[in-house]
């Protein structure tokens, strides 16, 4: 009987600490998700020099190539100067907006999705995404297009072409639905680096397209990953706000626990004071 | 009793475990799996739709017995119903009769002229866009008038002329060519 007792107790202690621990999690992830809310109106973003746009006949394999020593721990800074001496003129002032997702291990920033309505033969529509990795060994970077169940009519003819900006290299220039496979992007380093990758995603129909795709909607879901995870680490310089997000987290998980034991405690001492009244 | 009830009370304990387990696997995975992504991106194609005198017919069987040297003008509308400004041809289908190529017709926006020539001659495959634009929503009165040649005799007696007023559009945008 006391092994019972023992064994109920224990599984009391393990559904609290598990529901604990769930709780938080909840809590964190809806703060997540409340703060991506949050940063889909602001539309974080970073300045991208109209001069870093390369055409594809300027491409160089870059996912196989590893860079120089000089470029092969790329930071924000590296990143731009390296995009703008691939074009060779610094000339057009003009500036695009590309919105800056990261890629940590545990910190995804939001972005801009597309939102073309009225589309007609010949139209395109280009955006510009930024893919910030912090990683510690090489590693690859995955994107793919998702085009979601119900919607694959328009995937048949609305043609992506996703080019790396800093190399003007074209990954994949097809229609929605024939991205059966990820495209990658080979990330170097030798120590912890945070390596910014420049997609150009730019969505067209041809003018060949037909009557059928009139008042056709596509809903598509932009991924970006990576499986070794491994060789992922948490960034070193940049947005501190995560950080503090779960500095404050934690403080409250401990002061919550810190309650319920004080509470506790209470509780029994004032139970046995009780007992005692009564003996 | 008291035995099944602890035993009860174990299982439904180490189910709660199960589940908590599995949830906290689930959320921490929300939480730590290294991907980003841009959700909701939205493409959506526009559309041409085209209201010709609301698939009224301009003229009506009987309405009007045609002589020589004869005129019926009648007026009638097209609309644009669809979601970008549009180039309109408008020319005439399943033409049957020997007044085909008989009876001359002009199609007139006002006092601009847009068509001019027989059934025969203003079919789809000969006629080209009309040199205006039918703005978005616009509605455009037209006039459509039917003559009848003081110059034919009586080898077009009792002759009959039908056929269908039909147009194309094709979308403004990235069309400068006009191609439908």
């Amino acid at each position: 009987m006391a092994d019972v007792n023992i064994k109920q107790k224990r599984i009391r202690i393990a559904i609290l600490v598990m529901a604990l621990l769930l709780a938080l999690n909840v809590v964190a992830l809806t703060v997540t998700l409340v703060l991506k809310a949050g940063k889909e109106n602001k539309g974080t973003s970073v300045s991208v020099p109209d001069n870093i746009i390369t055409s594809s006949a300027e491409s160089t394999d870059v996912s196989q190539d590893r860079p120089s020593a000089d470029s092969s721990s790329m930071n924000t800074h590296d990143a731009e100067t390296a995009a703008s001496t691939a074009s060779g003129t610094s000339d057009q002032t003009e500036e695009k907006n590309a919105t800056l997702i990261s890629l940590y291990n545990t910190k995804p920033e939001d972005n801009t999705p597309f939102k073309v309505t009225n589309m007609f033969p010949g139209d395109n529509e280009t955006k510009y995404y930024c893919v910030e990795v912090s990683h510690k060994a090489d590693t690859e970077l995955f994107f793919k297009i998702d085009v979601r169940d119900g919607y694959e009519k328009l995937a048949e003819v609305l043609k992506f072409k996703v080019t790396l900006m800093d190399s003007g290299k074209v990954v994949y220039d097809g229609t929605a639905e024939n991205m059966t496979q990820a495209v990658s992007r080979m990330l170097y380093a030798d120590n912890e680096t945070s390596t910014k990758i420049y997609y150009e995603i730019n969505a067209y129909l041809d003018t060949s397209v037909g009557n059928e795709y009139q008042s056709k909607d596509l809903i598509a879901d932009f991924k970006w990953w990576v499986e070794d995870e491994e060789a992922l680490s948490p960034p070193k310089t940049g947005d501190n706000r995560s950080i503090t997000v779960w500095l404050v987290i934690g403080g409250a998980s401990l002061l919550f626990i810190l309650i319920l034991i004080i509470l506790k405690k209470r509780t029994v001492t004032n139970d046995e004071v009780n007992q005692n009244d009564c003996q | 009793m008291t035995v099944s009830k602890t035993q009860k009370k174990l299982t439904s304990g180490i189910l709660t475990i199960i589940i908590l387990a599995i949830c906290l696997c689930i959320t921490t995975f929300a939480l730590i799996y290294s991907s980003v992504s841009v959700d909701n991106n939205l493409f959506r194609t526009g559309n041409i739709k085209i209201n010709l005198n609301d698939g009224k017919p301009v003229i009506n069987e009987h309405e009007f017995i045609f002589e020589p040297g004869m005129t019926v003008e009648k007026s009638f509308f097209i609309e644009n119903q669809s979601s970008w400004d549009v180039y309109y041809k408008l020319y005439f289908d399943n033409v049957n009769g020997d007044l085909a190529d008989v009876i001359e017709i002009t199609v007139k926006n006002g006092d601009t002229e847009l068509y001019k020539g027989t059934a025969t001659t203003l079919s789809r495959d000969k006629v080209i866009a009309a040199d205006d634009t039918l703005k978005l929503n616009e509605e455009r009165k037209l006039t459509v008038s039917f003559h009848y040649p003081e110059t034919y005799g009586n080898d077009t007696q009792d002759c009959t002329l039908t056929f269908d007023l039909c147009a194309d559009a094709v979308q403004t945008k990235n069309n400068p060519d006009k191609l439908f």
